[in-house]
């Protein structure tokens, strides 16, 4: 296409959205509310996945040892789950640790209550607590770690595991599940809008066809139209969403103190630096495939 | 130039437009084509256009074979036609100017070269003072003749027009008539398919007559050969 033309096709484009303002006004509230409940799923789904996968890393498997089995028993244990890919650290508890960590977590006040025992009552209790880089293999190391000659037992929050996982695959669902009819319905939205812009125009684009005007500059209009509206329907709730993003935080934060152990959010910065692209992204292809639906027929005069 | 061998066109199995039409129209020609409603004169324009498929037979333009055409080449095709309607049908949101250039726009002409040529042509007709003017402001007669000249700014080989001086009166058509016969006086072909009697009969031009789908006279310098 030649530089000319080029502009000619832009400046019709925008020409084809202020003439047909108020159906481009409706198409863009509709894709830009469909872009908006985009975003509050994808920045639910992206802060939930955020908070599993910290709580992910902090699911511990214990691993206890033999009464026979010594420090270089021990420490071959741990090199070898160390050595797992699923493993992301390990951390090694001794016996005496254990006893402290019980006297300062269980008797409190009451510490010397435990000056009546003269042996470390918890001697067999050295473990290992293996931290995982995903939940969902919790069983498989679980099922390696037992197999390993000096380990007496292994315990597991494979229940807690397991419904981690399937919260955050059952979020992914539902959210995959709205955003396709969202972005259905934005797409039928704007195919109508550019069938109306089409039906006004269709003197025209017939004697441009008799003119001898090939499909490209006889559609290339548009496909501005359409783009346009898709990409200003998707800034719009952008920025609405960046300056509503922190005070939501807060919010939950501030009303939901108890919350605050459990849930993890991504900052503005990082969630804004996938969202903001993706709903680019997003408003470009609904203008493209709606417009490409709508001139694959209409058009034809 | 236009070649049409045994064409035949039916919109239903019962009903055939164009009946087995042979027709060879040669290079710098002028021709009319009159006949009654229904003689099939619109779907001979139509299939030259290639609006539509022949049933059977082949056209040739300019020595490309319509029938075997791409979609795609068909822009092409139509860049070698100019058309004239009996509507003139002309953007009523742009000026007289606007109009013209549009031809030009269309064909991705470059710029510099689209205000010499829409000025030639509304030299041509003889509209270079009404070229801010819309079309709600001009007479039939001026809106045909802006119609001639955006059928002919992109230079076609051919010129289709379809009834040009159905909607004029006597004056106005005679002064489109002697438009579209400068244009072919410049080498273009020209096709007119009319019903007017007077100008057949003044311009004494090759006239071809079609009745119920087929050609019934074919007249060098002929006059009108059938009553309405």
């Amino acid at each position: 296409m030649k530089i000319n033309s080029f502009f000619y096709q832009l400046k019709q484009g925008f020409l084809n959205i202020h003439r047909n303002r108020l159906f481009s006004l409706a198409s863009i509230a509709t894709i830009a509310a469909s872009i908006f409940i985009f975003g509050i799923f994808y920045s639910l789904v992206a802060n939930f996945q955020y908070t599993l996968k910290d709580a992910q890393t902090n699911l511990a498997v214990t691993v206890f040892f033999n009464d026979d089995a010594d420090d270089a028993t021990i420490q071959s244990i741990g090199d070898k789950i160390q050595a797992r890919p699923e493993v992301d650290r390990i951390h090694f508890t001794s016996a005496e640790e254990a006893w402290e960590n019980f006297k300062t977590e269980y008797l409190g006040e009451y510490e010397y209550l435990a000056d009546g025992f003269s042996d470390n009552p918890l001697a067999n209790s050295a473990s290992y607590e293996v931290y995982l880089k995903d939940a969902s293999q919790q069983q498989e190391l679980v099922d390696y770690i037992s197999s390993l000659d000096g380990v007496r037992q292994v315990n597991r929050s494979e229940d807690a595991a397991a419904s981690l996982s399937g919260a955050a695959r059952l979020v992914g669902y539902i959210s995959v599940a709205v955003i396709i009819v969202l972005l259905a319905v934005s797409i039928f939205l704007i195919m109508n809008t550019i069938i109306i812009g089409i039906t006004v125009r269709k003197e025209e684009i017939s004697i441009m066809k008799y003119i001898g005007a090939t499909d490209g500059f006889v559609n290339a209009p548009f496909f501005v139209e359409g783009i346009t509206i898709g990409v200003i329907g998707s800034i719009i709730p952008m920025i609405i969403e960046y300056f509503i993003y922190n005070g939501a935080v807060d919010f939950v934060r501030d009303k939901f103190a108890m919350l605050n152990n459990i849930l993890r959010f991504m900052s503005t910065a990082q969630l804004f630096r996938v969202l903001l692209p993706v709903a680019l992204l997003l408003g470009v292809v609904i203008g493209l495939l709606g417009t490409f639906f709508a001139v694959r027929r209409h058009t034809n005069v | 130039m236009i070649i049409l061998e045994n064409v035949t066109k039916n919109y239903t199995p019962e009903i055939a437009a164009l009946q087995n039409i042979n027709l060879h129209v040669s290079k710098g020609e002028f021709v009319f084509v009159v006949g009654k409603s229904g003689s099939g004169k619109s779907t001979l324009i139509k299939l030259l256009l290639k609006e539509i498929e022949p049933t059977s037979g082949r056209i040739y333009i300019n020595k490309k074979y319509l029938n075997k055409m791409h979609r795609r080449q068909l822009p092409y095709l139509r860049r070698d036609i100019g058309v004239v309607f009996q509507d003139f049908r002309l953007l009523q949101d742009r000026t007289v100017f606007e109009n013209i250039a549009f031809a030009q726009k269309v064909i991705e002409a470059p710029q510099r070269k689209i205000r010499t040529n829409v000025l030639e042509m509304l030299s041509m007709v003889g509209l270079v003072d009404k070229y801010k003017a819309y079309p709600s402001e001009l007479s039939g007669g001026e809106q045909q003749r802006v119609a001639i000249a955006r059928a002919l700014v992109n230079h076609p080989d051919i010129l289709l027009c379809d009834e040009p001086t159905g909607n004029l009166d006597p004056i106005n058509s005679a002064e489109v008539m002697k438009i579209i016969d400068k244009a072919n006086k410049r080498g273009t072909t020209v096709l007119v398919v009319t019903h007017n009697m007077d100008i057949v009969q003044q311009m004494k031009k090759r006239t071809i007559t079609m009745s119920e789908g087929r050609i019934i006279s074919d007249m060098e310098k002929g006059g009108y050969f059938y009553e309405d």
